[in-house]
């Protein structure tokens, strides 16, 4: 008898329906699986073997034939082995067909006949909802995540034998609560109010987070540029829903979503050994890097001028189109990458700033490395300062600033501004304006057109440069709840653009 | 155009055989100063084969000599554009002819004619360490950007920091020429990081040095530049030198031909001034600005000048400005961390940014790469020094 179970594959961060075809005749007992499986998806015979027979199933005495269609997609991973002991089930005469045309499964078993959970099940309801199935099988685990997408009923099941009943009819699970939100309060050490002194740092930060702009930190070791960094997911604007989903699918595919909707910004800090497929992603099956965990979140690259130059550089074409295109063999897999980019070094080579030696030919070298064409993204150059003692020890209250949540209201404001005026352009903030979208959305008052052009002038400002400069500018407009942009904003958004790096006169 | 017409062959012989024993005097002045030998430099042909050549290679080295061909010497010169001028020919700097050891050749890039205006006016050599700071290095631009516009000309040893930093202020200033004295070969850009700047020299100014084209620079040539440098200025101007350091040795060199020595003042707390500090302590004269050098050359020299015609007052630019900037102009002074003029200004970081930004684009402050901003040394020019 034949039977077909609907499933799902991960490609990339969305998914593919796969159906799983099961055979079941007369002939010498063997279990034969094609359909360019990798060996996780061989080994699942024996998962399903075991797991029928442990769940008081018969696992029968036949020639047994699975095809995973369609044939020429790799398929890869644990998350076929339900489908396939369903689709024996369905075969061999233990549970009806009829559920089977409005039911996709997916799920990984144990020996024992329970389910594991997968990664990507939200990318798989997502899936589910496009291939117009009404039913998602999941295992618990899966549940609350896969609940997210409202047009399909997300059935919960434990193991193999409460899915025999379901089948049959005999059984239904509690709907899970869709779209539970896991809160996860900012652990209270990172608050910014409580750092003292470097009030331009906070500035810079309250601006990046506001229009999602690329923040350099430059300073001596031990100045406070990791601790700073540490605080901006403190202050950062919410997720909008649909960015949530985004972000939550990403995580789901990675394996590291906690169950349910992120509601938080991601702040990754990969350390400085990554790779560069570590960064934007690859190896095979194609797998997100941490330029694409950190979609719509904070990536933070402590000690940038650690990084290999390859890693640095192949974020080069990702950060300029928010997307990463992975070729591998005859598959490629397009990952979005929407990271706000915050990086922290030393301001010379030797990082000792009390006893530095370094020639300036030893600090242009180290410049030099930096620079190039990643520098060109960066919106924003801080230089941080270590705080003089005193300051640190009796400067109190007088210098301890606004708190992180005051500054996430003024930030969320700003960025509300932002979402209202760029929507239906596609952007979600002033960082991800495009040239031409920039120059049609950034009113500059008449004092600060005059005042862009006479700065430009001595600051030997590129076009890109030029761009930039407004993108920031708007967004400093936006935290003072101003439509048009002052001369001051385009002063201030001037003060944060790079020094001329790389051309130190030797 | 012969370009070895400016030199005798007696000359050019000597000078290409140093040029030939070059690593030798490299191995006999490898030892401390006090044990050196002095004078090498100034030896005629034979004796200098007898000090630097072990007697079993003295006749390869004469046969050498005697077989040289200057005539195919003068062709190749004429094909790189170098022109070779002897201390019995013009335009060779006469204060250097009467210094102790001169040079037998000097080797020029950019023309007998350049090297001749440039002499014609009064000469001031600028040094300074090669890891200046930016105050360093700003003072230095400044002063060679206005001796240069008043008209005096600047020699420097186109080495990296203080050198460069002059040199590229002498070609800003227009009016004089700028002389780089070379520790190598004329047509050898070294370091090579200055390649660009030795270009701007060879192309608008004088470039010349003792040794022959080609070849590369022994740690006994700097200070045998050095000696040159000094011998052929008025004034030695020491900006920014730790101790001990070449500069220091140019200074000595100046002092010893009894020329001028002058420094700039610097930081007491810093290694890097420790070199002119001394020399300001030891008598030599304090330098604020190139007035202060157009003061200390000679008075028949000042008559020649017009005076820097086209200093403009900083002042009016300062008046100028609006509160918020004048008050961070003055932080400035003392700090030079955006975070520490904001707190000295008593300013929000916002206004301390834009204030910054206008200041900048007056020409009033300057940035460096690390974002430290440093009071511009006053003068006219809103031209960024950091520029190429």
């Amino acid at each position: 008898m034949l039977a077909s179970v609907a499933t799902f594959t991960l490609d990339g961060i969305s998914s593919r329906e796969v159906t799983v075809e099961v055979d079941a005749r007369r002939g010498l007992p063997t279990f034969t699986l094609v359909g360019l499986a990798d060996r996780a998806v061989r080994e699942s015979r024996e998962r399903v073997r075991a797991a029928l027979l442990n769940s008081g199933l018969d696992f029968p005495q036949q020639r047994l034939a699975a095809n995973l269609a369609p044939a020429h997609v790799h398929k890869h991973g644990a998350s076929f082995d339900l489908a396939i002991a369903v689709g024996l089930l369905a075969a061999t005469g233990q549970v009806p067909h009829e559920r089977l045309a409005s039911h996709a499964v997916c799920g990984e078993l144990s020996l024992s006949g329970r389910l594991r959970p997968v990664r990507g099940a939200l990318a798989f309801a997502v899936g589910a909802r496009h291939a117009g199935y009404e039913h998602l099988i999941v295992p618990e685990e899966n549940a609350e995540e896969a609940a997210l997408v409202s047009e399909v009923e997300v059935l919960p099941v434990p193991d193999l034998a409460r899915i025999v009943d379901l089948l049959r009819g005999e059984w239904a699970p509690l709907a899970p609560v869709a779209g539970r939100r896991v809160f996860q309060p900012p652990p209270p050490e990172l608050e910014l109010g409580e750092v003292r002194g470097h009030a331009d740092a906070k500035r810079a930060l309250e601006i990046a987070a506001a229009g999602g702009h690329n923040l350099l930190m430059i300073g001596p070791p031990g100045a406070g540029k990791t601790m700073l960094a540490r605080r901006l997911p403190a202050i950062l604007p919410p997720l909008s829903f649909e960015e949530a989903l985004e972000v939550t699918q990403i995580h789901s595919v990675a394996g590291l979503a906690p169950g349910g909707l992120v509601d938080r910004r991601p702040f990754r800090s990969p350390h400085h050994t990554v790779s560069a497929q570590g960064l934007v992603g690859g190896a095979s099956p194609p797998r997100p890097g941490e330029l694409t965990l950190a979609h719509r979140g904070v990536l933070f690259l402590d000690e940038l001028a650690e990084f290999s130059r390859a890693a640095l550089d192949s974020m080069r074409q990702p950060l300029e189109e928010g997307r990463v295109e992975i070729v591998r063999g005859q598959r490629s897999v397009c990952f979005p990458a929407r990271a706000m980019l915050v990086a922290a070094c030393n301001d010379c080579p030797c990082g000792r700033p009390a006893a530095c030696s370094c020639s300036d030919l030893e600090l242009s070298r180290y410049l030099r490395r930096l620079s190039g064409p990643l520098l060109d993204r960066i919106d924003l150059v801080c230089q941080i300062e270590a705080v003089p003692t005193v300051e640190l020890v009796t400067g109190p209250d007088r210098s301890r600033g606004t708190s992180s949540a005051e500054v996430r209201d003024q930030v969320a404001r700003a960025r509300r501004r932002q979402v209202d005026r760029l929507a239906s352009t596609g952007a979600h903030c002033n960082a991800d304006m495009d040239g031409s979208l920039t120059r049609r959305l950034v009113e500059l008052s008449s004092d600060a057109a005059a005042s862009l052009l006479g700065l430009s002038q001595g600051a030997a400002l590129s076009g890109r440069g030029h761009d930039r400069v407004l993108r920031v500018a708007r967004t400093i407009a936006d935290l003072a709840v101003r439509e048009e942009v002052e001369a001051r904003d385009v002063e201030e958004a001037l003060g944060y653009r790079l020094s001329p790096f790389g051309r130190l006169a030797a | 155009m012969n370009a070895a017409a400016g030199a005798c062959s007696g000359c050019l012989r000597r000078s290409l055989l140093i040029g030939r024993l070059a690593p030798r005097i490299a191995g006999l002045l490898g030892k401390p100063p006090e044990k050196r030998k002095g004078g090498l430099l100034g030896l005629g042909c034979e004796e200098l084969v007898e000090a630097l050549v072990v007697p079993a290679e003295r006749h390869d080295v004469r046969r050498w000599l005697e077989e040289l061909d200057l005539d195919a010497v003068s062709a190749e010169l004429d094909e790189a554009g170098i022109e070779a001028v002897c201390r019995h020919c013009q335009p060779y700097p006469p204060a250097l002819a009467f210094a102790a050891d001169p040079p037998p050749v000097l080797w020029l890039l950019g023309g007998r004619q350049r090297l001749a205006d440039a002499l014609r006016a009064p000469v001031v050599t600028v040094v300074g360490t090669r890891k200046p700071s930016p105050y360093g290095r700003e003072v230095a631009y400044a002063l060679g950007r206005d001796l240069a516009a008043a008209g005096v000309t600047v020699v420097s040893g186109l080495a990296l920091g203080i050198d460069a930093a002059a040199h590229r202020g002498a070609l800003d200033g227009r009016r004089a020429s700028s002389i780089a004295v070379m520790a190598n070969g004329p047509d050898v850009p070294y370091p090579r990081t200055n390649t660009l700047l030795w270009r701007r020299l060879v192309d608008d100014s004088v470039v010349m040095s003792e040794l022959p084209p080609g070849l590369r620079p022994y740690r006994w040539s700097f200070p045998a530049r050095n000696r040159i440098m000094a011998a052929t200025a008025e004034l030695t101007v020491v900006v920014e030198a730790a101790e001990p350091s070449g500069s220091l040795i140019t200074a000595r060199f100046a002092g010893q031909l009894g020329r001028g020595v002058a420094a700039v003042p610097g930081r007491v707390t810093s290694w890097s001034a420790a070199g002119a500090n001394g020399l300001l302590r030891d008598g030599a004269a304090v330098v604020r600005g190139a007035q202060d050098v157009l003061a200390e050359l000679a008075p028949d020299s000042r008559a020649m000048l017009r005076g820097p015609r086209d200093l403009p007052e900083p002042a009016n630019e300062v008046s100028a400005l609006d509160p918020a900037a004048r008050r961070v102009l003055e932080a400035v002074e003392s700090e030079e961390g955006l975070e520490a003029i904001g707190r000295r200004a008593h300013l929000a970081a916002s206004d301390v940014r834009s204030a910054l930004a206008r200041l900048e684009g007056a020409g009033l402050v300057l940035r460096d790469p690390l974002g430290r901003y440093l009071r511009r040394a006053g003068g006219r020019g809103s031209r960024p020094i950091l520029a190429p």
